[in-house]
């Protein structure tokens, strides 16, 4: 980008257009794709993040749908590293007021006091021994029967989610998994390895940019609902209310974004040649966000279908 | 001349603490201020390491976002950073640091491992000589900001007594369908050592695993692998102590049904064998039984 140093600072106006849609206008109005528009524009007059950017983002996480309620347990990473690792965590504050009741194994932790029976509903998603019994003792053959995971269950492990959902169900937590000696162990035993208790409400990701529970209450500066106290993981969900109330995943992840970019831009600026070297400048920050090397190219090949467009002419 | 320390006495002093490291007086001095305090997700690993006779700690840390490496040299009133390192890479989930002659040459390497909150680590390995700590660690492709070791397993390859590493990274992820998971494409490749540093080219495999004798009676361990090339004309090495450098006394290895190896062809005192082998299109299985003493280890590459 040019530069003269000492030139007089112009004051230039600059009139942002607001677009109808990002992307071709859907035939219908309800196409989910084109749903949350209005906010994904609204983060990111707020954040920088390119709209076109953002919503190829929240596209792949949303494998195309969009789902505001996307959503996705954690087992092998999140709740293992985080919580059947360290118990401790488990008795702060932070996370005690949103963890599920634990097997004596785990301390007999109690319900966490500010969740919702709406937090649970999505741990429905996995199945489980149809004939799931409270702190299960460690098995090694695979159940008869499976059902989906009721409101009322108590005491889930890791272990039988695993077993249900992992191969079966094409969850693909195994294959994922990034450590040897996670492998290993679940090789050797997975009963033993993975018999904690399932924390389905804190060790999981939610809403169209998949953001870990986790990760937003990590990052302080994150509200899930301005002026509420409770931080419960069904804020994170990107309906109407979250959306409206500022919150959301959607929220989240272009903070997060945010953030990364302007930590990477201090140390090389963008460059704004052209909008494909622009883009470029977002590569580390979208490794950063998700932690895999080839993932900024896979949200980079969906930019082109969500470029902004208006039907109100520019120029008058 | 560098007075070379035993491989045992590296074994010593190095002490790694996971979990309470951040609290380490090492740490909470040359962390950085302020990210220890900035909350439940700071993570840090410290190893302790013995160079020229001078205690080092090298410190790995994160705190959610992103990470950085230390290398202190002394652990009294004038101890002071000797190296520090920053890369994107460097992600914020949770640390581990490792220290390790690999190389075989009396000094140990350090190893630290950043994992994403998404579950991917990334490894970096630096080197200690003539005072100085240097990244050894291979570039992602031309990438020289990022590492190209994620899951790394340090295991011989080639028999020369030297710890290789085999890299196991997702390279690809097909999402189709928000009913499912993520399924990933991994690729397996083994960096061997070039003079004094990892080779930048790695040699692709199709299967690495390590076993090692932990039960009191010995038990074939089956383990699964799909082969989708065009070429199934391949090698399969085995590796005798592959990663603990305790060999085993026997070994039976067989492929498809097919005995490699048995405990009347592969005994104590061989390191490394090649085998000519021919892979299955689609599911292969391989089951191995070893014998020796407990940690006995033995690596089957296929390459």
């Amino acid at each position: 980008m040019p530069l003269m140093v000492g030139a007089p600072i112009v004051a230039v106006d600059v009139t942002v257009i607001e677009p109808d849609t990002l992307g071709p206008p859907p035939s219908s109005a309800s196409d989910p794709r084109y749903l949350i528009d209005e906010h994904i524009v609204r983060w990111a007059n707020i954040t920088g993040y390119p709209p076109q950017l953002l919503k190829a983002h929240a596209d792949w996480e949303s494998v195309r749908r969009f789902n505001p309620r996307q959503y996705r347990y954690e087992p092998l990473t999140t709740d293992w590293d985080n919580f059947a690792g360290s118990p401790g965590k488990l008795a702060d504050p932070k996370y005690a007021a949103y963890r599920l009741a634990t097997c004596a194994a785990q301390g007999a932790a109690s319900d966490g006091e500010r969740l919702k029976a709406e937090d649970l509903t999505f741990r429905s998603r996995y199945e489980i021994d149809a004939d799931h019994q409270s702190c299960p003792p460690a098995a090694t053959t695979s159940p008869a029967s499976f059902r989906a995971i009721a409101a009322g269950d108590e005491q889930v492990t890791a272990y039988e989610i695993y077993i249900g959902n992992d191969t079966r169900r094409r969850e693909n937590w195994f294959r994922m998994l990034g450590k040897k000696w996670k492998r290993d162990a679940i090789e050797e035993d997975a009963s033993r390895a993975l018999g904690f208790t399932a924390q389905t409400t804190m060790a999981s990701s939610y809403g169209v940019m998949q953001v870990l529970w986790t990760t937003a209450v990590e990052n302080d500066e994150y509200n899930f609902r301005v002026g509420v106290e409770d931080r419960n993981p069904s804020f994170l969900t990107d309906e109407s209310a979250n959306l409206d109330a500022g919150c959301s995943s959607l929220v989240v992840g272009a903070m997060f974004m945010k953030r990364k970019a302007q930590q990477r831009f201090r140390r090389e600026p963008p460059d704004l040649t052209s909008e494909a070297t622009f883009m470029e400048s977002f590569r580390v920050p979208l490794r950063q966000y998700n932690g895999r090397y080839d993932y900024p190219d896979d949200v980079f090949r969906l930019v082109s279908h969500w470029y902004p467009t208006s039907t109100k002419p520019i120029f008058k | 001349m560098r007075p070379v320390i035993p491989a045992f006495l590296l074994l010593m002093t190095a002490v790694s603490c996971v979990g309470s490291a951040c609290q380490d007086p090492l740490a909470r001095r040359f962390v950085p201020h302020g990210l220890l305090e900035s909350g439940p997700n700071v993570d840090c690993a410290v190893a302790h390491v013995s160079y020229d006779h001078i205690s080092h700690a090298a410190i790995a840390y994160a705190n959610g976002t992103e990470g950085a490496f230390v290398l202190v040299k002394g652990d009294g009133s004038d101890a002071a950073v000797v190296f520090a390192s920053e890369e994107p890479g460097m992600l914020g989930g949770s640390v581990d640091v490792a220290v390790e002659d690999l190389d075989r040459d009396g000094t140990a390497e350090v190893i630290a491992t950043y994992t994403s909150d998404h579950g991917f680590p990334w490894t970096w390995v630096f080197r200690y000589a003539g005072g100085h700590l240097t990244s050894i660690t291979p570039p992602h492709g031309h990438d020289a900001e990022w590492s190209a070791f994620a899951d790394v397993t340090f295991v011989d390859f080639d028999g020369d007594g030297r710890k290789d590493a085999v890299n196991r990274e997702v390279v690809d992820v097909t999402r189709e369908s928000p009913d499912h998971g993520p399924l990933p494409t991994v690729a397996q490749s083994v960096y061997t050592w070039s003079d004094s540093h990892f080779a930048i080219t790695p040699r692709a495999l199709v299967f690495f695993d390590s076993y090692t004798r932990r039960t009191a009676q010995p038990r074939a361990v089956v383990s699964t692998f799909d082969f989708n090339g065009d070429d199934s004309a391949r090698t399969l090495r085995i590796v005798n102590g592959g990663t603990s450098g305790v060999p085993a006394t026997s070994a039976t290895v067989i492929l498809n049904g097919l005995a490699l190896a048995t405990p009347d062809t592969f005994k104590r005192q061989q390191r490394a064998v090649d085998i000519p082998i021919r892979l299955l299109a689609g599911e292969n299985t391989i089951s191995v039984e070893i014998a020796g003493e407990p940690n006995a280890t033995l690596a089957i590459f296929v390459y």
